[in-house]
């Protein structure tokens, strides 16, 4: 999160890439993080079906409802990249409007979240219950986690764009943000399939 | 040694044809859900879903992440990262035996 | 430590100790301080392995583990091992971090007391250990007949000790001093030592361009021949050359690795200090990230 000059498009110090550094370390970071979240979708699929008390998936997950949630998630990719368009246009009010639409719905999709967790719990399913439930909550929060940090950052992304340091030479800053925003959305097309919507034939 | 931000302001989409990328991945999210529930193709439940998760992946990842516009090299990397990762997950379902009946 | 653990690491070691007596080949010794701890690590740490073989056997294992034995087995590897060598980087590059030259005679005194002492304390310990002296005791009556040996040690620990301390008076005499080392005191092969000690906060100016490996010393040789042959043609071709960006002063950085350092501090002795470690890493890495990724003026040019 940068504000300073030499990012976006003037050439910044040399580099033998001939890339931007920040972009690199961006794109190595999520894919060190897709590891990361292979291990715990890993740990998910191994357990599935393992649990030897309930409640059980098919007791508990409301496809409908993720629906509209994963439907929230991936809008909010689709104001992101329109955030970064418009400052890449030094659009800088475009960039507010957008930039706050998605923090908005980033924040419906983690109200979202917590509604779900908490009806889990209410309907006996802890992080300590059973492994569906370990497994479970181990992905969606580290899920959830991230989209956090997303928010954080791109609320202070908002905020400086109020002092004046986001600019559209310094887009790279956005189009960071973005990338990492992006990526979150990618897990959880990833998280929906593999743990809602494999489940759903089961549920009646 | 190449300027650094050279190709960067070399096609950036239109909104709306963010716009459009963006219904095609809500079309397809309908499609995901709808399959389900098609007892039909219970037996190729995984494959279609596999397809159609995967298509949403690269769509986001190649517009909105605009890998498509950038250097080969990220693309290297974030997809060197994705293989690793599904084939750990394979071979961890494997040793667990989740694919032994 | 295993059998096996033993066994593995002693293939590994022999290859590595041996490399290092063989970087001596061809070279000229200067005994000067740094110089004799480095020699001086090379047979501490051999004996050290050595004294580890009848450990990686099973048959003396048996007698020998949990014993004194033990104990001057892996201090002859840590302690004149490492310990040699820290201190031979420590004399060799402190001209370089702080600009003056420690004092030698206090060094070769710090030296000898060390080597001494580090010998007196732990070679007497095999003896003991042979004899059956158990690990973990802090007493034993005197009929075991170990008085001597330990007593051995603790002159020998206590002659350590007096070597640190000539070491630390060493250290705030030659600061006071202050005879300046220059850019090169050891007439040294590496590129470190082409720049100023203290060297800038951005150490090279330039990203420097090298040709060979030793590139220092192949230029301070040909200034002397230069010199001796009266050669004027100097040019060197001017290559493409680039700016080293350097980040700008943050206090940032600290207040994370303190607050790690007290989170981790946490796990020890108070949940408290998790939570207020983890709550300063945060705040650190979040008021860090709005720092600019390069300071104003990065073009330090030096010509």
């Amino acid at each position: 999160m940068s504000y300073a000059p030499a990012a976006g498009h003037p050439p910044a110090e040399h580099t033998t890439t001939g890339l931007n550094h920040r972009k690199l370390l961006m794109w190595v970071f999520l894919s060190s993080d897709c590891l990361f979240f292979g291990t715990l979708i890993s740990t998910y699929l191994v357990y599935r079906g393992k649990s030897v008390v309930g409640p059980y998936p098919v007791d508990l997950l409301n496809i409908p409802y993720t629906t509209v949630s994963a439907f929230v998630l991936l809008m909010s990719s689709l104001t992101m990249v329109l955030a970064l368009s418009a400052i890449q246009r030094g659009d800088l009010r475009g960039l507010r409007i957008w930039l706050f639409t998605t923090v908005l719905l980033g924040c419906v999709f983690l109200g979202g979240q917590v509604f779900e967790f908490t009806h889990f719990v209410q309907h006996g399913l802890t992080v300590k219950t059973n492994l569906f439930g370990s497994t479970f909550f181990a992905l969606t929060g580290f899920h959830g986690l991230h989209v956090t940090v997303g928010v954080i950052w791109l609320l202070s992304l908002a905020g400086a764009s109020f002092r004046g340091a986001v600019r559209q030479e310094t887009s790279l800053d956005v189009e960071l943000a973005g990338l990492y925003w992006h990526f979150v959305d990618i897990v959880w097309i990833v998280i929906f399939t593999v743990v809602y919507l494999v489940e759903a034939p089961n549920i009646v | 040694m190449a300027t650094p931000g050279a190709g960067h302001e070399a096609s950036h989409p239109s909104p709306a044809k963010y716009a459009a990328i963006a219904v095609i991945l809500s079309v397809i999210t309908a499609v995901e859900v709808w399959v389900v529930y098609v007892e039909a193709l219970a037996g190729v439940l995984l494959p279609i879903l596999a397809v159609l998760s995967i298509t949403k992946f690269a769509l986001v990842g190649m517009f909105y992440m605009h890998l498509k516009f950038d250097s080969r090299l990220f693309s290297a990397m974030f997809v060197g990262g994705i293989v690793l990762t599904v084939g750990i997950i394979i071979a961890l379902m494997g040793l667990f035996q989740v694919f032994v009946d | 430590m295993s059998i096996e653990f033993y066994q593995i690491i002693h293939f590994f070691s022999v290859i590595i100790l041996t490399a290092l007596v063989l970087s001596l080949w061809g070279g000229s010794i200067r005994f000067s301080v740094p110089m004799l701890f480095a020699l001086a690590f090379l047979p501490m740490f051999g004996i050290g392995g050595l004294t580890g073989l009848p450990l990686g056997l099973s048959t003396p294992d048996i007698y020998l583990h949990d014993t004194y034995y033990v104990i001057g087995h892996f201090h002859y590897v840590v302690a004149p091992g490492t310990l040699f060598a820290l201190f031979a980087g420590i004399y060799y590059w402190f001209p370089k971090a702080a600009g003056y030259i420690l004092n030698e005679a206090l060094g070769k005194l710090n030296f000898w007391l060390m080597f001494i002492g580090m010998n007196l304390t732990f070679f007497p310990m095999h003896n003991v250990g042979l004899d059956g002296m158990p690990r973990r005791v802090y007493t034993y009556t005197s009929e075991m007949g170990w008085d001597l040996l330990n007593m051995l040690s603790t002159i020998g620990a206590l002659t350590i000790a007096l070597g640190v301390l000539v070491f630390v008076y060493n250290f705030f005499y030659s600061m006071r001093k202050k005879e300046l080392s220059g850019n090169d005191p050891w007439d040294g092969r590496t590129l470190e030592w082409s720049i100023s000690s203290p060297p800038p906060h951005y150490n090279f100016a330039e990203i420097p361009n090298v040709s060979g490996l030793d590139p220092f010393w192949e230029q301070k040789r040909q200034v002397q021949s230069d010199a001796i042959n009266q050669d004027v043609s100097g040019d060197i071709i001017q290559e493409e050359r680039h700016d080293i960006p350097m980040p700008s002063p943050s206090y940032f950085p600290i207040i994370v690795a303190f607050g790690v350092g007290l989170g981790a501090l946490g796990f020890a002795y108070n949940v408290a200090f998790i939570v207020l470690g983890v709550l300063l890493t945060i705040i650190g890495i979040y008021g860090w990230s709005f720092e600019p990724a390069e300071a104003e003026n990065h073009h330090e040019e030096e010509h």
